[in-house]
C-alpha cells in the first residue's frame, strides 16, 4: 500500500506527460492518405511469453517495441529506462460489477444504484493499478467517440447510497449490514470472481469491492471460482455478484448484446438478465438505425437509461501501455492509440539512418495462421499485418477512414417492408496483392460470397445479414437484409481475400497456408497489407518482410518525418 | 508361469488404458463449459456460437462424441486442436523435440549429479561433504522453480548476458549445421542448469539415504571382509542393491519426458508440450487435452511395465514366482 501511495505521483506525472505528449501529436495531425511506408525490409515478431523476460529483452536492446504491458511494476521499471520511449492511451477495456438484475436484492433499482454509489473506484485505481488506469461511471469506455461526457467521473458517495437505502426502506442491524423493510436482514451473497492464481488483480479489485459493498452494509463475500465454472454460472444467471472484464468495440452497438433482453437466453451476453421495456426499444433503435446521427441519438438514450437503470456497475478501464525504443523515429502515438499501431510500423525509420529490423513483441504463439479458422488475438496481431480492409481506423479520432477504399456511402433503398440498406464501396485503382496482381472489387465481393457461403463463425454476424454483392468495375455494391447504419462497419472491417486463392480452398477449417502440399488449397498467405510472412518458426519468431505492392509505397517520400 | 504373468501384466495395463480413456472423455465434459462458452465477445452472437458449437461437433449425442473420440484415440488420429485449427498429431510432433531435449537432458544431468553426491554424501558420514550436500540439496529442491529460474535469468541474461533471453534458436538462426546445434544448445543451457540445479538435491538426498542403509549391510561388511576393494564394495555391492527404487523412479520419470515442464517452458519462453497442454486444459480444448492425457496414459503404462521386466534383470533377488532360480 505504501509502495503504491509513493508510485502515484510519478504514475500520475508520467500519465500527464504522455498525454500531453499524445494531445500535442494529435494537434500536428497529418494527412494519414500521403504516408510513404513501409520504410524498414524487416518486421520480426519474436515470440516470448514471459513478462519478465519481455522487460529484459527490451531494456537489453533486443525488442523494439512491447504491446500491452499490464503490470504497474513493469511501466515503472520501464519508463525509467532512458532508451526507451513509454507510451500510453485510453483503451476498450472495460470492467464491470455484473449484478444479477432477475434476483433479490439486485431486482431493485435503488439497490443497484447505491451499490455503485459505494465503490470507490479512485482507491481502486490507486492502490491496485498505481494509477494506470481510470475509474469509469459509463457502459462504454471513455475512449469511444460515442461515450457519454464525465465517464471517467468516479462517482463514489457513500452517504448518498446510505440515503438511497434508507428511502428505499431499508435499515441496519447492529453488525452495520442491512435489514429489509420487512425487518428481515439481508442474506449473505457471493461475489463471483477468477482464482488469485489466475487473475490476481482481479481477485484483489473483487476484495475491495466487497469491503466497499459491505462498508454501506451489503453482506457480500468473494468467492473464487475457475473462469469457465464463473462463466458457467453467469450463463445460468446462477449468482447474485460477479465481477468480469470485456473488450469493448469502438462502436456502442455492443450495447445491444450485454442488455437487450433477447441476448438474455443461453450464450448470450445479457449476463445480468437485464429486461425493460424501454431499453429495449432504445436498443433496437441503436442497432437498426439509419445513420449516424440516428445512431448517435439512440446511443445517448441507451446511455441515458442504462445511468437509469444501472443494470451493472461500472468500475475502471485499463489504459494501453506499450514502449518504443528510441533507437526509431516517426514513432505515432494519440490519446488513443499507443506507440504500437500499424502506422508506426509503416513509417519507423533507424534514428541513425543504419538498415535495421524492427523487433516487435509477440506475447504468446499465433498457432494458427488460416484467417478463417484463427480465432487469438495473437495470430490476428500476425494476420493483421498482411491482410486490410475496405476502411481503417483513424487513429486520432477512432472514425472510419479509406482503406482499400478510396470513399463509400450508405444509403437506405426501397420502401416499406423491403428498406435494406445498400453500401457503396468505390475501390481504389492501382492496388496490387503482394503477388504482384491486380487488386479488384471482383476480389472484395468474392471474399464476402466465400464468408457468406461458408459461414465462417469469426465474420458469421458481419456477413450474415448480406443479401448480394455485386462489383461493377471499382465499384462495389453490398445490398443488405434490413436498415442499419452498423452494416458499414460490418462490412468494411472484413479482411479481403484474393479470389483465385478463396476459389482453391477446398476446405476452409483445415487449410494450412503455409503447408507446402497444399492438401487443403493454395499455399502463401496472399494479402494486400504492409507486410508479408517470410518465415514462420512456431515457439520462436514471425520473421516478416516488406510488401513490394503496397499502396502507401506510391506516396512520395516525404522529406521530414511525422513526428 | 512367465507368459501367464506376461499376460496377467500386459491385460491389467489394457484395463488401465481403457479406464483412463473413458475417464479422459468424461472429465473434461464434466469440466463447468466448453471450448465455446468462454469466448466472450459482444460481436459474437449465440447464433454465430451455436454455428461454432456444430463445427466441433459438439451438438452431437455424447454417446456419438464418445464413440468418435474412441475411434481417433485407438487410430492415433487425434483430429484438429480447437484452439488451433491444426491437427493434433502436428502440434504435438512440432513440440515434442525441444520438450524431449530439455527434460532428457536435464533428467540425466540432475539424476547423474544426484546419485553420485547422494554416494558420496553416504561414504563420508558426518563431514563437511555430507552436511553439503545434505543442505545444497535441501535448499535447490525447496525453492520455488518460478523464483530460481527468474533469478538466473536476470543474472545471466541479463546482467551477465552470457546466455540468451528466450526461445530455442537465435532470430534468426545461424547458417550450417553444426553452429545451428552450437546455438540450439547454448539456448538450452540456461533452462536445463536451472532443472539440474533443482532436480539434483532430491536425488542426492534420496540415494543418501538408500546407500546408508545398503552401506549398514552385513554383506557390505563381508565383502569388506574379503578384502574387495571400495570401489567395488560400494559400485559392485552396496550400490547395485538399491538400482530396483532408482530405476524405478527413472522409468516413471519418462513420462514426464513429454509433459514437459510448464513453468519452465513458460520462463524461457520454450516450444514444448507442458504449456500445450496447460493451452489445451484451460481452453476445453478437447481433442488436444484428450490425446496428449492418453499418450501420457500410455507412456506411464509401459513404463511401469517395463519398471516390473528391469527388476528383474537388476536385481537377482526378485524373479517372478515359479521361475527357475
Amino acid at each position: 500500500m505504501r509502495q503504491a501511495k509513493r508510485l502515484l505521483p510519478f504514475a500520475c506525472l508520467l500519465l500527464c506527460a504522455v498525454l500531453a505528449a499524445s494531445a500535442a501529436c494529435a494537434a500536428a495531425r497529418f494527412d494519414l492518405q500521403k504516408v510513404y511506408g513501409p520504410r524498414i525490409e524487416r518486421l520480426c515478431m519474436v515470440i516470448i511469453t514471459n513478462p519478465d523476460a519481455q522487460v529484459l529483452a527490451a531494456e537489453n536492446g533486443d525488442l523494439d517495441i512491447i504491446s500491452d504491458i499490464t503490470r504497474p511494476s513493469d511501466i515503472d521499471r520501464l519508463s525509467s529506462d532512458p532508451k526507451l520511449s513509454m507510451s500510453l492511451a485510453r483503451g476498450f477495456h472495460a470492467f464491470f460489477l455484473l449484478l444479477n438484475n432477475k434476483t433479490a436484492p439486485w431486482n431493485d433499482k435503488n439497490l443497484r444504484k447505491a451499490a455503485a454509489l459505494a465503490i470507490d473506484r479512485n482507491n481502486i485505481v490507486r492502490t491496485i493499478f498505481s494509477g494506470y488506469c481510470e475509474p469509469i461511471n459509463s457502459w462504454l469506455p471513455p475512449v469511444s467517440p460515442w461515450a457519454m461526457a464525465d465517464s471517467a467521473k468516479n462517482i463514489y458517495d457513500p452517504a448518498e447510497a446510505r440515503a438511497l437505502l434508507k428511502k428505499a426502506g431499508y435499515t441496519w442491524n447492529l453488525a452495520g449490514m442491512l435489514v429489509r423493510p420487512n425487518g428481515q436482514p439481508l442474506p449473505k451473497m457471493k461475489l463471483l470472481a477468477p482464482l488469485a492464481s489466475v487473475a490476481p488483480t482481479t481477485a484483489e479489485l473483487a476484495e475491495q469491492t466487497a469491503d466497499s459493498l459491505r462498508a454501506v452494509g451489503f453482506p457480500v463475500d468473494v468467492d473464487p471460482l475457475d473462469f469457465s465454472a464463473m462463466i458457467a454460472k453467469l450463463d445460468r444467471k446462477d449468482y447474485s455478484l460477479a465481477v468480469l472484464a470485456w473488450s469493448m468495440g469502438r462502436n456502442p452497438d455492443s450495447l445491444y448484446s450485454f442488455y437487450h433482453s433477447a441476448m438474455d437466453v443461453a450464450g448470450g451476453y445479457n449476463m445480468t438478465g437485464t429486461r425493460d421495456k424501454k431499453l429495449d426499444a432504445a436498443l433496437l433503435r441503436l442497432r437498426y438505425a439509419r445513420d449516424r446521427q440516428a445512431a448517435q441519438k439512440a446511443s445517448a438514450e441507451c446511455q441515458k437509461l442504462l445511468a437509469d437503470l444501472v443494470p451493472s456497475v461500472p468500475i475502471y478501464s485499463r489504459f494501453s501501455v506499450s514502449v518504443i525504443s528510441k533507437r526509431w523515429k516517426n514513432v505515432l502515438t494519440t490519446d488513443k492509440t499507443t506507440a504500437d499501431n500499424m502506422w508506426t510500423l509503416i513509417m519507423a525509420e533507424p534514428r541513425d539512418g543504419k538498415k535495421r529490423r524492427l523487433n516487435m513483441v509477440l506475447a504468446d504463439e499465433p498457432r494458427s495462421l488460416n484467417p478463417f479458422a484463427a480465432s487469438s488475438a495473437y495470430s490476428w496481431q500476425v494476420l493483421g499485418m498482411i491482410y486490410e480492409s475496405l476502411l481503417g481506423t483513424d487513429p486520432f479520432t477512432l472514425e472510419d477512414m479509406p482503406a482499400l477504399a478510396a470513399s463509400w456511402s450508405v444509403r437506405t433503398a426501397g420502401a416499406g417492408s423491403g428498406e435494406h440498406t445498400e453500401l457503396v464501396f468505390k475501390i481504389r485503382r492501382g492496388l496490387k496483392w503482394n503477388d504482384g496482381s491486380p487488386l479488384t472489387a471482383d476480389d472484395v465481393k468474392a471474399t464476402i460470397e466465400f464468408l457468406k457461403k461458408n459461414s465462417v463463425p469469426r465474420f458469421f454476424d458481419s456477413v450474415k445479414s448480406v443479401r448480394s454483392v455485386s462489383a461493377n468495375g471499382d465499384v462495389l455494391t453490398v445490398r443488405m437484409d434490413g436498415v442499419s447504419y452498423w452494416y458499414l462497419d460490418n462490412i468494411g472491417g472484413l479482411p479481403c481475400f484474393p479470389s483465385k486463392v478463396l476459389a482453391k480452398i477446398s476446405d476452409w477449417q483445415n487449410w494450412n497456408p503455409l503447408d507446402k502440399s497444399a492438401r487443403y488449397g493454395p499455399s502463401g498467405l496472399v494479402g494486400c497489407g504492409p507486410f508479408m510472412v517470410e518465415e514462420y518458426r512456431p515457439g520462436e519468431y514471425v520473421m516478416m518482410k516488406k510488401n513490394p505492392f503496397y499502396r502507401m509505397l506510391s506516396n512520395p517520400r516525404p522529406g521530414s518525418a511525422a513526428k | 508361469m512367465k507368459r501367464r504373468w506376461l499376460t496377467g501384466r500386459i491385460l491389467s495395463s489394457l484395463g488401465v488404458l481403457a479406464a483412463v480413456l473413458v475417464l479422459n472423455f468424461l472429465l473434461f465434459r464434466i469440466m463447468p463449459g466448453d471450448p465455446v462458452s468462454t469466448i466472450i465477445d459482444p460481436n459474437f452472437s449465440p447464433e454465430a456460437k451455436a454455428h461454432l458449437r456444430a463445427l466441433y461437433g459438439l451438438d452431437k449425442p455424447l454417446v456419438q462424441q464418445f464413440f468418435i473420440y474412441i475411434r481417433q484415440m485407438l487410430t492415433f488420429r487425434f483430429g484438429l486442436s480447437f484452439l488451433s485449427g491444426k491437427p493434433v498429431w502436428d502440434e504435438l510432433l512440432s513440440r515434442l523435440p525441444g520438450t524431449l531435449a530439455l527434460m532428457a537432458s536435464s533428467m540425466v544431468f540432475s539424476s547423474v549429479l544426484g546419485i553420485w553426491l547422494g554416494v558420496k554424501a553416504a561414504l563420508n558420514r558426518g563431514k563437511f561433504i555430507e552436511r553439503l550436500v545434505l543442505r545444497a540439496g535441501a535448499i535447490t529442491a525447496s525453492f520455488p522453480g518460478f523464483f530460481v529460474q527468474l533469478v538466473l535469468l536476470m543474472l545471466f541474461a541479463r546482467e551477465f548476458p552470457l546466455f540468451p533471453l528466450r526461445g530455442s534458436v537465435s532470430v534468426p538462426p545461424p547458417d550450417g549445421g553444426l553452429t545451428l546445434t552450437l546455438d540450439y544448445v547454448w539456448h538450452l543451457a540456461l533452462p536445463v542448469f536451472s532443472l539440474t540445479l533443482m532436480g539434483f538435491g532430491g536425488w542426492a538426498l534420496y540415494v543418501r539415504n538408500l546407500m546408508v542403509r545398503a552401506l549398514g549391510e552385513d554383506f557390505v561388511l563381508m565383502a569388506r571382509a574379503r578384502g574387495l576393494s571400495e570401489s567395488r564394495v560400494v559400485y559392485g555391492h552396496a550400490f547395485r542393491t538399491i538400482l530396483p527404487p532408482i530405476l524405478t523412479i527413472l522409468l516413471m520419470s519418462v513420462p514426464g519426458l513429454v509433459s514437459g515442464a510448464v513453468i519452465t517452458e513458460s520462463v524461457f519462453s520454450l516450444h514444448g508440450v507442458g504449456t500445450f497442454l496447460l493451452e489445451a486444459v484451460s481452453g476445453h480444448d478437447y481433442p488436444a487435452a484428450g490425446a496428449a492425457f492418453y499418450l501420457l496414459a500410455l507412456m506411464t503404462v509401459v513404463s511401469n511395465f517395463f519398471a516390473d521386466l528391469v527388476y528383474g534383470m537388476v536385481d537377482p533377488r526378485v524373479r517372478i514366482e515359479g521361475e527357475n532360480r
